[in-house]
């Protein structure tokens, strides 16, 4: 008797064997394309989409469409003091859901080829409100906050900090890595053989580069702003194919 | 809740995750612009994407994968499954370590002189 009984009496047990069963299927392609692997292919293609529809449908339309608009239509709202669909305050929106509700409706029409058309205002807006809150929102945390944790003091009166540490000689030692990296982009690759005005050397970039990285490998992963050691992997992967 | 106008309204956020939207997004959308304090935990294989937050002080705390939580479990004194769970995981990790080698010198034996 195996120690491990696996039978057909309860689901969990038939959902192993039916899991083991469709995993071997898929291994099967590591052969060739075949109908086993092709069933299971579909089958999972088709589970997980009519998974996500219906998480979907119970956890949004449900929870923040249609529930908020049902206690809009009474006419309660968060502040008892308020009365009316439209009542709404900071944190009640319920009736103007009905807008969202509406360009939600909106998108099938793209089913219907003639007035397929009044999805597009749908999608205008979805992809205008996306693009602004994503272009703010990484602006501010990708771009600002990081190159403000970048810039470390230059001198810091009464600390003595070294290559371990951040400031003092870290923070020279990386501005001025930054510098001739900055300058690395403007120049082009370097080695290329990219003929122009360059206002440093390739070599004076180059030992840039090349202190950076030492650094970097010395004062390890906690101590150098990754932003510019970041910089310094994209510099050193672009010079190396020109390199040869 | 009424007295909830913002997430400044909350001391800390707490951002247990993985894929999208998860840690990245409560940085961008919430932390850089009401800057409350963020502290995330997610898969292992998301956490590098999040070490710059965590330098820069974007992120106050990271929990990365099955190594974070067994790092978690040993800052509270306590032995949990993710300390249990670290055996397995370092054996796998050497196991594939092991077969990239023996790949790496198998491919440089066969390599035919030029």
């Amino acid at each position: 008797m195996s120690p491990h009984p696996v039978g057909f009496d309860t689901p969990e047990h038939i959902g192993v064997w039916v899991g083991a069963l469709l995993t071997l299927c898929v291994f099967s392609f590591l052969y060739k394309d075949n109908p086993f692997y092709r069933f299971a292919e579909h089958l999972f293609v088709g589970v997980s989409a009519g998974y996500v529809i219906i998480l979907r449908f119970w956890t949004v339309i449900v929870t923040n469409l249609w529930n908020p608009l049902l206690l809009a239509f009474k006419g309660s709202g968060v502040n008892p003091a308020n009365h009316g669909m439209f009542a709404a305050e900071q944190g009640d929106y319920r009736g103007w859901l009905l807008i969202p509700g509406l360009l939600g409706l909106m998108l099938f029409t793209r089913l219907f080829s003639r007035i397929s058309w009044v999805s597009r205002w749908s999608l205008a807006l979805i992809i205008g409100v996306y693009a602004g809150l994503k272009t703010t929102g990484a602006a501010q945390a990708d771009f600002v906050a990081q190159v403000q944790a970048s810039l470390q003091p230059l001198w810091v009166p009464g600390h003595t900090a070294g290559l371990g540490e951040r400031g003092d000689l870290h923070g020279w030692a990386d501005h001025v890595a930054a510098v001739l990296l900055l300058q690395s982009r403007a120049q082009g690759r370097l080695g290329s053989g990219v003929e122009g005005r360059h206002l440093l050397p390739d070599g004076v970039v180059g030992a840039g580069l090349w202190i950076h990285g030492d650094v970097a490998r010395i004062a390890a992963d906690r101590t150098l702003p990754v932003p510019a050691r970041g910089l310094a992997g994209a510099a050193m992967r672009s010079r190396a194919p020109s390199a040869r | 809740m009424r007295r909830v106008r913002d997430y400044s309204s909350f001391p800390l956020i707490v951002s247990i995750s993985a894929g999208y939207p998860g840690t990245k997004e409560w940085v961008q959308q919430v932390q850089a612009r009401f800057h409350v304090p963020l502290i995330s935990g997610c898969t292992a294989v998301s956490a590098p994407e999040y070490y710059p937050y965590l330098q820069s002080g974007q992120l106050q705390g990271l929990l990365g994968g099955m190594a974070g939580a067994a790092e978690y479990e040993k800052a509270r004194n306590e032995k949990g499954t993710a300390t249990k769970g670290m055996d397995a995981q370092s054996m796998a990790h050497v196991f594939v370590a092991l077969m990239i080698v023996l790949g790496n010198v198998v491919q440089w034996t066969r390599r035919r002189p030029a």
